[in-house]
Formats: structure tokens, C-alpha cells, sequence
């Protein structure tokens, strides 16, 4: 379970989050929206630990993790959180099924066990015959298609996907949002949608909408 | 290492940039292991060779090439420290119709086995020459025994006639057999003593007398008590010393190129620098994304480094392999000291030497990691949320250096301009050099941001865009200007410090050698004798105006590695008392013993002070180092 109560974040004084409050159940998937520039990334980067909140309480599975140090999250995100971003960031020197790997590699995972569990994620998200291809080779929907299974392969607890289809169009963006809406369903994970786009946001189980005032369900 | 594909993988994205980093890691390198291994070829080849004269000598008397009074020998092997004593005439001479120098060794058949037995000669059985003819043959007054490999080197065998210069004059000399002890590839001339002092008009002369102590006596005791014994001039010295008298001919040539070649490793320890911090700029979304799905920051920055050290690793193996090649054929095409004379006669062997090996290797992997040090260090500074944004590529450029501790580093190398030579090297100015090049590179990014600024924002677009670039990430012009900033001051400096070191050379040669023209008694200069006839027909050549004589008689000082020269002037116009030559605009002083100061000649010499004096035998002085104001006493004897 994902809890977060009563959040805070100013920057340079400005208040950009205001008591941010929010219960995700185990295997929920959430989407947030809202105008740009309202702190829908900040939100994001809040839970997913990559920034400190001011005042507030962050929770995954019970564990308040909004005062550990820089290690201790560190190995937070590696060990429970999973990861899509709208620029796909799939490292260019690796095959797909290294870049899907990583997750296990950080992990400490390697040889035959992270191939196989590589293997397998990809073969979830279609692409299980081009394993051996090199990321030029792809298009955008298959590149957020690996980023999709690199999230997934090391079976986290919280799945974080800030603007997943941005660089997509429609039709790759709704087979995409599919997918990754069945994915995190199918790995019993949590999920939270950051997305500007309402159409995007249906794809979640619940939709939230991010104003200064704070997020409304 | 299971995210080595992760970092190692990437330096193939950018292979023009590694391949230069690489390239200058591998000459550096390469250039500094081959001038160790010529270097420790050269030195271990004459430290046999002074083994194999040696012998089991604890000490050796040694004097002037003009040598000592033979009297020493009677009362040295007299002493109660001294359990065997071996007198040795040493000259230097030249196989007429040849350049090839000769040494040859006049020693003591009878005192010989004592102290040196390599040095024993072995007469060859020829036909026609009875069996107490063979044993005496070794005493007679043309008898020259070589080694193998003079015997080869020269062309001649046992039972040959080989012409040789006695001073001016021609020598015939018969060889008559061969030196067993000596090693393979060691050119050794030995003749009896009796004989060397006869044909090369050295009687009642030594010049060395190797000495084997008493059961229980040790060599500082048995110094203690002989040195009382010795006149001026005269030294006693263990063997050793003339390995490390070697050692230092050869400094100057090394230390210079071992300059050159850190030239190279430092230029290629900046393009290093210069490429891994185009890289972590490059890549700056997608490190800050490996931070974000957990990659621990140390764990970046070691990545980082390693990306580096693998460079400098792969660059410090070949620059080995390189290297010990480059030596090779140096070896084979120069010698021993790349051609300069210092060990003339010498045959090195190329050795590998695992310890050195390292050390260059682990050089080379240092290079590429202090290259990779400040971008690694920045790049895991980060914070992996604020370098997602797309828009934040250029974080890493933005400093504006450190302009303030510029311009204290550019400042101090005034000061380490002036300090003394440490062991006779110019430390302080390789330090101001360093203070030169690291204030430049501190404060380049404050130039870069008030040029960029600076400009105007006219005339082409890309004109613009750059200006605007400049000021606005002032930091890119490090990393664009350190590689070519670096290879060009250190280069530059090289040249001026070369530069200069000619041009003192030349004033100072004009200084000492004024003459339009010289002529000397060949290779072999200080056994040559231009005798009063040949002195005299000199003088009468039309168009010889004036003319002077000198003899060459160099003589050492009690502090070993410092050889110096005395030229005995015969010329009345040079008998002032002294003329030394020192630094360049600094006036040396010589000193009588007296006490009392004299200022001579300035000079643009180099440092070591090499003096003109006459009437020298006998006469005392101090030398006065320029560069540190210490000073040494010394003695002419001959």
C-alpha cells in the first residue's frame, strides 16, 4: 500500500504542493492530471523519492520513507519502484534484452537468471523475437514497449509513469496505455499515471486531478 | 561487474574521442618505457662491465687520466689493511684508419689473479711458437690480448697485426690471445703494464689501483687509514661509484625525454578529461536515470573512473609492448645512449623488467583516471531529478571556474621560478609550468563567459548562437580548450627550455672555444700528443694567425657524480689564475684556499661549472654552485 498524507513542497519559498493527500491499495492503478506546471512531476518525483518533501508523510507497505538518506532510497527505488519516462531512455549500446535486464543488473542479478526473467517480460509485452535487436532498430511504441518491460522485470511494488505516450501518437499512445495498465494489473503492482492528457488518464483504474489546491478525486 | 556493458559499452559510442585519448596515453608511454629500457640496458650492460674490471677490489685509487705516480702502488701493497694490490694503466686509443675508440688495460700479470682474475689474458697456441714462448709472450712489449668480442668488433685474431695511435704516433701491436673472463659481448684490451707504460709514454705513471682488504678490515676503516696516503688529486672510490658516474652522464638525455614523454601522458590524461566530460554531457539524462532507478551515486562515480582507467589500462599495455620495441630498435640502431657517446663500445641486451613495466602501466591507468576524475565527481553530483528535465543538458557547463585561485596558481609560479635545483633538477621550473597550465585552465571559464558576453549579438545565426553559448555555459570551453591548452603550453615550454639550453650551450662553447678552427690528436683526445715538430709545423700553415695549445686533463671531485674539466692552457695569454663558467648572467666564484674571493668571467652556461684555468697542478680552489650559492673543494692534480 502506497500512503501519502498531508505532503508539502515549496521551492524558493513557493508553495508548489499543498497537503497532498492520497491511499493507493495494492494493485490499484492511479492517474493524475492536471495543467502544466501544477506539480505533477514534482508529485512524482516526491513519491518516487528522487526529491525531499518539506512537510508530510510518504509510506510504501507501511515503511515511512520521506526522511531516509540518500542510500536507503536508492535502494528503495531499485528494489521496489519501477520506472516509465517520456523520453524512453533506452541505453543505445545495449540489446533490448540488456536494457530490460538493468533493473536485475542493479540488483546484482545477472547471467542466465536476468536473461530468462528478461526474456520473459518481453515476450509479455510483445516482443519476445527482437530480445537480441539494438534500440535503433525500434519505433517509438516498441521503445516505450521495452521501457514498459524494464519497469516490470524486477516485479517492483510501485510502478511510477510520468507522460508514458508523449512522444507517441494516438493509436501507438492507446496500445501502449493498454498495455501498461494490464502489466501492472498482471504483476499485482501499484501503479500512478502522471499525464496531461485525459484520454491517457482513463486507462487507469481511478483518476485524480492535480490543482494548487490540491489533488481531487 | 555486471554493468560493465552499461558504462565500458558506451566508449565505443564515441570512438574518435577514445581513440585520441587512447593514442596520446600509448606514445607517452611508450616513450617513457623505452627511454627506461635503453637507459637500464645501457647501465646494466657497463655495470658488468665494471664488475668484470672490479673484480673482488673492495676499493679502487683512482686519479686523473693523466695518471699518478707508480710510487703509491709500493706503499699502498705494503699496508696491513691491503691483502693484494693490482696496478692498472688505463689508455685510450684508436685503431688507425678507424674511428673506433680502444681502451686498453695495462695491468700486472703477476698482481692480477689476486684481485681481478677476469682480467687474466690467455695466449693463443700458433704454429711456430714454442710452449715457453707461448708463456712469455704476455710480457712482451707488443703483445695485445682482446676479447672475443673485440677480437670480432675489430676484425683481427690471434697472431694479427693491429695498428693503433700512440698519441700521434703509429703503434703496430701483435694480438697474441684472448681475455676468457670477460662476458660474451664485452670489447676488453688488456697489455702487460711494463709494456702500456713504455709504448704510450706513461713510465713511473697509474692511473687506477684495485685493492682486495685484509680479512676483517672494512672498507670505511681502510679508507680512513689510506686516504692520508693519497696525494691531491688522487681519490679512493668502491667500485660502484663509476656505475653511478655513469648513471649521471646519462641524466640529462633521460630526464628530457622523460619529460617529453609525460608531455604526452599529461596531454593525454587531458584529452581524457576532455572526452569523458563531453561524454557525462552527452549523457547527462541518461546517467541522471540510472540514479533514478538506483544506481548508488559512488557506484557512477566508479563506473565513471573506470571508463578512464580502461583507456589509460588499454593505452599503458601497448605503450608498453611499444615501448620495449622502440627500444629494441634504438638499441639496435643508436645503442645504449641514443647515439650521445656515453657508452661507446657498449653491446646492451634488451631485458624486460616487470617492475617498471607496471609502473608505466599503472602510469598510463592513472592518466585516464585523473582525466576522468572531475567529470565522474561532477557528473555524480547531480541530482537525478533535476537532470531528467530535457532541458538541463547543459548543468554541468554552467561553472565559471575558479578565477580567484587562477590567478593565485598563476602567481605562484613566479616564485617556484627561483627555487634551487633538487638533485640537480629543475623541479621548481616543471612546478611553474604546472602553476601555468592549471591557473590558465582555472580561469578560462571566466574569460570564456565575459568574451561570450562580450560580443555582440550580430551577423550570422550561428555566429550568434555561439556567442550566446559561450556566455551562457562557459564551462564547454574547458572542456573544448584543456587538451589543446595542455599539449600546447607543455609543448612550448619543452621548446623554450630546450631552446635556451642550446642557446647557453652555444655562448658558452664560443666563450670556452673561441678559435676558428681546432684540431686535436683524434677520438682518443686525452692520450693524444701533439708533439713540438708537428706543433711547429702547425705554426708555419699560411693563414694561421695565432695559434694556442691545450691539453685536456679532467679531474674529479671528492663529491662523486660530478666530474668536471680542467683545460690546461698553454697559452701565456691564458694565464689568468681562473675563468669558470656558470649561469647564465650569474658570476661564479673561485676561491683560494686562502680565503680570499675572486669574481671571474660570467657565463651562460648550464649549471654544472666547468673552469679554465692554468698552471693548475697543485692549485686549490672552491667551486661556487650558482643555483644554490654551495660550495665544493677542489683540486687540479695534473
Amino acid at each position: 500500500m502506497l500512503e501519502i498524507a498531508h505532503l508539502h513542497r515549496r521551492f524558493n519559498g513557493r508553495p508548489v504542493l499543498q497537503d497532498i493527500s492520497l491511499r493507493l491499495a495494492p494493485g490499484e492503478y492511479v492517474a493524475i492530471t492536471g495543467e502544466s506546471g501544477v506539480g505533477k512531476s514534482t508529485l512524482l518525483n516526491l513519491i518516487a523519492g528522487l526529491d525531499r518533501p518539506d512537510g508530510g508523510r510518504l509510506a510504501l507497505d507501511g515503511a515511512d520513507y520521506a526522511g531516509l538518506d540518500e542510500d536507503a532510497l536508492t535502494r528503495l527505488r531499485r528494489d521496489k519502484l519501477g520506472f516509465v519516462f517520456q523520453a524512453f531512455h533506452i541505453l543505445p549500446h545495449l540489446r533490448l534484452r540488456q536494457n530490460v535486464a538493468l533493473p536485475l543488473w542493479l540488483k546484482g542479478q545477472a547471467g542466465a537468471a536476468a536473461d530468462f526473467e528478461a526474456q520473459r517480460v518481453l515476450a509479455a509485452v510483445g516482443l519476445a523475437d527482437r530480445a537480441e535487436s539494438w534500440p535503433r532498430e525500434l519505433s517509438g511504441g516498441e521503445m516505450q514497449r521495452v521501457a514498459i518491460a524494464r519497469a516490470l522485470v524486477h516485479a517492483p511494488r510501485l510502478v511510477l509513469a510520468d507522460e508514458p505516450t508523449g512522444n507517441l501518437d494516438p493509436a501507438n499512445a492507446a496500445r501502449v496505455l493498454a498495455l501498461l495498465a494490464e502489466r501492472i494489473r498482471a504483476a499485482g503492482a501499484m501503479g500512478v499515471l502522471v499525464t496531461h492528457s485525459p484520454a491517457a488518464a482513463e486507462s487507469a483504474d481511478r483518476v485524480l486531478h492535480l490543482t494548487p489546491e490540491g489533488l481531487k478525486g | 561487474m555486471t554493468l560493465a556493458p552499461v558504462f565500458l559499452g558506451s566508449l565505443a559510442r564515441r570512438r574518435a574521442a577514445t581513440l585520441f585519448s587512447f593514442a596520446a596515453i600509448v606514445l607517452g608511454i611508450a616513450l617513457g618505457m623505452a627511454v627506461h629500457a635503453v637507459n637500464q640496458a645501457a647501465l646494466a650492460e657497463f655495470g658488468r662491465g665494471i664488475r668484470t674490471m672490479a673484480g673482488a677490489a673492495d676499493l679502487q685509487v683512482v686519479g686523473p687520466r693523466g695518471g699518478f705516480d707508480e710510487g703509491l702502488y709500493a706503499v699502498l701493497a705494503a699496508r696491513p689493511e691491503v691483502a693484494a694490490a693490482s696496478p692498472v694503466v688505463e689508455v685510450q686509443t684508436e685503431r688507425i684508419g678507424s674511428i673506433d675508440a680502444l681502451r686498453i688495460e695495462g695491468v700486472d700479470l703477476f698482481a692480477l689473479a689476486g684481485v681481478t682474475p677476469a682480467l687474466l689474458p690467455r695466449p693463443a697456441a700458433l704454429p711456430g711458437r714454442s710452449e715457453r714462448e707461448t708463456r712469455l709472450i704476455a710480457l712482451a712489449e707488443d703483445s695485445l690480448f682482446l676479447s672475443a668480442a673485440a677480437q670480432t668488433a675489430l676484425g683481427v685474431a690471434p697472431g694479427e697485426r693491429l695498428r693503433v695511435y700512440a698519441g700521434a704516433r703509429p703503434l703496430a701491436l701483435t694480438v697474441t690471445g684472448d681475455v676468457p673472463g670477460a662476458a660474451d659481448d664485452r670489447r676488453l684490451a688488456v697489455m702487460d703494464i711494463a709494456a702500456v707504460q713504455r709504448q704510450f709514454g706513461r713510465l713511473g705513471r697509474l692511473t687506477r689501483i684495485d685493492l682486495k682488504l685484509a680479512d676483517g678490515v672494512g672498507v670505511r676503516a681502510a679508507r680512513d687509514a689510506l686516504a692520508p696516503l693519497l696525494p691531491a688529486g688522487v681519490l679512493l672510490q668502491t667500485p660502484d661509484v663509476a656505475a653511478r658516474q655513469a648513471a649521471n652522464l646519462s641524466r640529462a638525455y633521460r630526464v628530457n625525454l622523460t619529460m617529453l614523454a609525460a608531455i604526452a601522458l599529461v596531454t593525454g590524461g587531458f584529452l581524457v578529461f576532455s572526452a569523458q566530460a563531453l561524454s557525462v554531457v552527452r549523457r547527462h539524462s541518461e546517467l541522471a536515470f540510472l540514479r533514478a532507478i538506483g544506481l548508488a551515486r559512488r557506484q557512477l562515480f566508479a563506473w565513471l573512473l573506470a571508463e578512464g582507467a580502461l583507456v589509460g589500462l588499454a593505452g599503458g599495455i601497448l605503450g608498453v609492448l611499444l615501448g620495449y620495441g622502440i627500444a629494441f630498435a634504438l638499441l639496435r640502431l643508436l645503442g645504449g645512449d641514443l647515439g650521445a657517446g656515453f657508452f661507446a663500445g657498449l653491446s646492451p641486451t634488451l631485458r624486460a623488467d616487470p617492475w617498471a613495466s607496471a609502473v608505466y602501466v599503472l602510469l598510463g591507468a592513472g592518466a585516464g583516471v585523473a582525466g576522468a576524475w572531475l567529470p565522474a565527481r561532477e557528473a555524480a553530483a547531480v541530482a537525478p531529478a533535476q537532470a531528467l528535465k530535457a532541458a538541463d543538458d547543459a548543468a554541468l557547463s554552467r561553472g565559471r571556474g575558479f578565477p580567484l585561485l587562477g590567478l593565485i596558481v598563476l602567481a605562484a609560479s613566479l616564485p617556484a621560478c627561483f627555487l634551487p635545483p633538487i638533485q640537480g633538477l629543475p623541479i621548481g621550473g616543471y612546478l611553474a609550468i604546472v602553476c601555468l597550465l592549471a591557473g590558465a585552465v582555472m580561469l578560462l571559464p571566466a574569460l570564456a563567459s565575459v568574451l561570450g558576453r562580450a560580443m555582440p549579438l550580430r551577423g550570422p545565426v550561428p555566429v550568434r548562437l555561439a556567442a550566446a553559448r559561450l556566455g551562457a555555459a562557459p564551462g564547454l570551453s574547458v572542456i573544448a580548450a584543456t587538451g589543446v591548452l595542455a599539449s600546447v603550453a607543455l609543448v612550448a615550454a619543452m621548446g623554450i627550455m630546450v631552446g635556451s639550453f642550446r642557446d647557453s650551450v652555444d655562448v658558452w662553447l664560443g666563450q670556452i672555444l673561441p678559435a676558428d678552427l681546432y684540431l686535436r690528436s683524434g677520438r682518443a683526445r686525452s692520450e693524444g700528443v701533439l708533439d713540438a715538430a708537428l706543433q711547429a709545423r702547425l705554426a708555419a700553415v699560411p693563414g694561421v694567425a695565432r695559434w694556442t695549445s691545450r691539453a685536456a686533463r679532467p679531474f674529479g671531485s671528492r663529491r662523486a657524480g660530478r666530474p668536471w674539466s680542467c683545460w690546461r692552457a698553454g697559452c701565456r695569454r691564458m694565464a689568468a689564475s681562473c675563468r669558470w663558467s656558470a649561469g647564465r648572467g650569474r658570476p661564479a666564484r673561485a676561491r683560494r684556499r686562502s680565503g680570499s674571493r675572486r669574481p671571474c668571467a660570467t657565463s651562460t652556461a648550464g649549471a654544472p661549472v666547468i673552469g679554465s684555468c692554468s698552471r693548475s697542478p697543485g692549485w686549490r680552489c672552491r667551486f661556487m654552485w650558482p643555483a644554490s650559492g654551495a660550495t665544493t673543494p677542489a683540486r687540479a692534480a695534473a
